[in-house]
């Protein structure tokens, strides 16, 4: 038997828990506050406030007709499924619990087929504490606190159409009071504690009308082809829940990409090589809403870009042994090279990944000369139609065929691109023809195909007809011998 | 200058001149006899030693060409140099008889592949005469338009080319494009017909 003191050493060492936090609103902004706990609509209002009008939402509740745990037919899990998804969820249990036990939690899920489970917790801060049934009452009934407070628990996740509220743990339990004999004494006396209790669900409920709306905007809709572009989602008002659905792609030209699910996320962008449209498909609060971006794309200013030239002397197997005019001696074959894999660049993130584009002209001014080195030889027999040393009748000697014509053939035809050779004439001629806007929108999904690389064919094909007929070499920049040639009748 | 020295000055002019003029004469000669000789080679295969040079040379005869070539088109060699040749010899001499027997090696699904990715070379350049084709183009499909050459390649032979030499070849090189069972030449077929000049 305890005595009449307020301090009792027997009891228990007060058990500091967390702060009582008892009334709290759903989070947010905008749109209603509503409350339930029973079938059907909910009720407007905080629940520690509610009236005005009914909401929208219903609910549907088993396996009771309450959201309530019986503390005598239970424990038992508390379904409650929503009419429609509810965002800024608050569950309030309203009730005590036995201090140490178990507060059991809540599961919700989501629209978007999440789900999470919450722990509930409780206030202990009186939990051992001597209470006295008459405050201040030396020698009135008192008892040691078995009971917690509940708290709020805030559901951090949005569009939730149902949950499960697992209950608490044990839903009974004895309480000892003790009531004074009459001798400054006590007799104890045991009672039944009771917790279970039921479960206020608190939410903002949106309007279904244009008030809510989806917003996407990029930091650009017009870019040079390959720069990157950034798009951001917002939910209109910014309160409401933003559920990402799906971000895709279109272009005209039949490029489609779609975000995959699982990077989801409120953003999209990256590196944009072919106009098209963005989409984002997405839910606000309780509407799916679709918002479209039209990106243009603006070509790279590749006006009189410089065409790359590759020329090299190459083993002659064609020119005659039997020389027997001017262009038997030397010829340069020269033509526009394939280079697209060289050039070609792959997106590798973002609306247009996998997409492939341009980084340069994809061709080469290729030209081949061949000079005819083996009729030029000395032993040759156009060789041994001219004079050892001696020049006769002005005909060039063995040597100079050998030594000096070389030289001279290979500045006519250009191996340096000399002025007025004839690769000058070609390289000036195709990059007269401006090709660079032409062959700068060039586009394929992870290469350029050869569709694509056709539909430039005869544009290529014109240029180079014109620059070959832009050809004057022979014409005003001929070989400047010094000595006639003995050529084979 | 005194008259001596005009007329020691003159003579060796004039001796010089005739001194070359003998040299042309011999050249003339051992070209023509050079020319018998190479195409004798090439139509009968003997003497089989001199072959690699008979097709060298006979890229430098007008009059024995147009006969001498199509019998190797027939008969052609194994090497891919002497192949070579034969290729530059044709297409140095544009002759009718020439391009039948090139045709005839082009259309045969039953010859070598090798030799007629060489015939089609020799039709690029009969198609237009600023072309020139190499057989790195045909195999590694580089070139976006037909290599062109600085000066129009050949000399017309004895019996000329048709004159709708260019149509022809392209109706061959299509034909081929379109239906060829090889795939390598099918292949060559349509890169030529796609990477030729305009007109």
């Amino acid at each position: 038997m305890a005595g009449c003191t307020r301090d009792d050493p027997l009891a228990p060492p007060s058990h500091v828990g967390p702060s009582f936090d008892l009334y709290v609103p759903p989070p947010g902004e905008g749109g209603r506050i509503c409350t339930g706990y029973l079938p059907g609509q909910a009720f407007g209002g905080n629940w520690w406030e509610i009236g005005g009008p009914m909401c929208r939402t219903e609910l549907e509740i088993s396996p009771s007709t309450a959201v309530y745990e019986d503390p005598y037919s239970g424990p038992y899990d508390i379904n409650v499924t929503f009419s429609e998804p509810v965002s800024n969820l608050v569950v309030t249990p309203f009730s005590i619990w036995r201090c140490g036990g178990n507060p059991g939690s809540v599961t919700v899920y989501s629209a978007a087929g999440e789900s999470a489970s919450f722990p509930f917790t409780t206030d202990e801060t009186e939990c051992g504490k001597k209470m006295e049934v008459y405050p201040g009452s030396q020698c009135g009934p008192w008892w040691i606190q078995t009971g917690a407070g509940t708290q709020a628990t805030v559901v951090d996740v949005p569009q939730v159409t149902h949950l499960v509220i697992h209950p608490p743990s044990p839903l009974r339990w004895i309480t000892t009071v003790y009531e004074p004999d009459g001798n400054c004494g006590f007799n104890g006396i045991d009672v039944e504690s009771i917790g279970g209790g039921t479960y206020l669900l608190s939410f903002r409920e949106f309007a279904l009308d244009e008030n809510l709306d989806l917003v996407v905007s990029c930091d650009r809709t017009s870019v040079v082809r390959a720069e990157a572009i950034d798009c951001v989602a917002r939910p209109v008002p910014a309160a409401a829940t933003l559920t990402i659905l799906e971000w895709r792609f279109d272009s005209p030209l039949g490029f489609s990409a779609v975000r995959p699910t699982a990077e989801g996320g409120r953003s999209w962008g990256g590196p944009i090589a072919t106009a098209g449209t963005m989409s984002l498909t997405a839910r606000v609060s309780t509407r799916t809403l679709t918002r479209r971006v039209d990106i243009d794309v603006i070509q790279r200013n590749w006006t009189d870009r410089p065409i790359p030239f590759d020329i090299q002397e190459e083993t002659n197997n064609h020119l005659p042994l039997m020389v027997r005019e001017d262009h038997d001696l030397g010829d340069v074959h020269q033509t526009l090279v394939d280079r697209y894999e060289a050039v070609t660049e792959v997106i590798a993130n973002g609306p247009n990944q996998g997409l492939a584009y341009i980084t340069d002209i994809p061709f080469v001014h290729q030209a081949r000369i061949h000079i005819n080195r083996q009729a030029l030889a000395q032993g040759s027999a156009f060789s041994k139609r001219h004079p050892v040393a001696n020049p006769q009748g002005g005909l060039c000697t063995r040597s100079y065929l050998e030594q000096q014509i070389p030289p001279l053939a290979l500045r006519h035809e250009g191996l340096q691109m000399e002025p007025n050779s004839h690769t000058w004439f070609y390289q000036h001629g195709i990059e007269q023809q401006n090709l660079g806007p032409t062959v700068e929108p060039l586009v394929g999904y992870g290469f350029i195909s050869n569709e694509t690389r056709n539909s430039v064919s005869d544009v290529l094909k014109a240029a180079h007809t014109v620059a070959a007929a832009q050809d004057q070499a022979d014409e005003i920049n001929k070989v400047n011998l010094t000595c006639r040639l003995n050529y084979f009748k | 200058m005194s008259r001596l020295s005009r007329f020691v000055l003159g003579t060796l002019f004039a001796l010089g001149a005739r001194l070359v003029a003998a040299q042309d004469v011999a050249d003339s000669v051992q070209l023509h006899n050079d020319c018998r000789l190479a195409a004798q080679v090439l139509t009968t295969g003997n003497p089989d030693p001199l072959r690699s040079w008979a097709l060298h040379t006979i890229q430098s005869c007008d009059v024995e060409a147009g006969a001498a070539i199509p019998a190797v088109w027939q008969s052609p060699p194994s090497t891919a140099e002497d192949l070579s040749s034969l290729v530059a010899a044709s297409i140095a001499n544009r002759d009718a008889r020439i391009l039948d027997a090139v045709m005839t090696v082009a259309t045969n699904a039953g010859a070598a592949p090798e030799l007629r990715i060489a015939s089609l070379r020799v039709l690029a350049s009969y198609g237009d005469r600023r072309v020139w084709v190499s057989l790195e183009d045909l195999q590694s499909r580089r070139a976006l338009i037909l290599p062109f050459t600085d000066h129009p390649i050949g000399r017309e032979g004895n019996n000329p080319l048709p004159v709708d030499i260019r149509a022809r070849v392209l109706a061959v090189l299509n034909g081929l494009a379109q239906g060829d069972p090889n795939d390598s030449i099918r292949d060559a077929a349509r890169f030529l017909v796609k990477a030729f000049p305009l007109p």
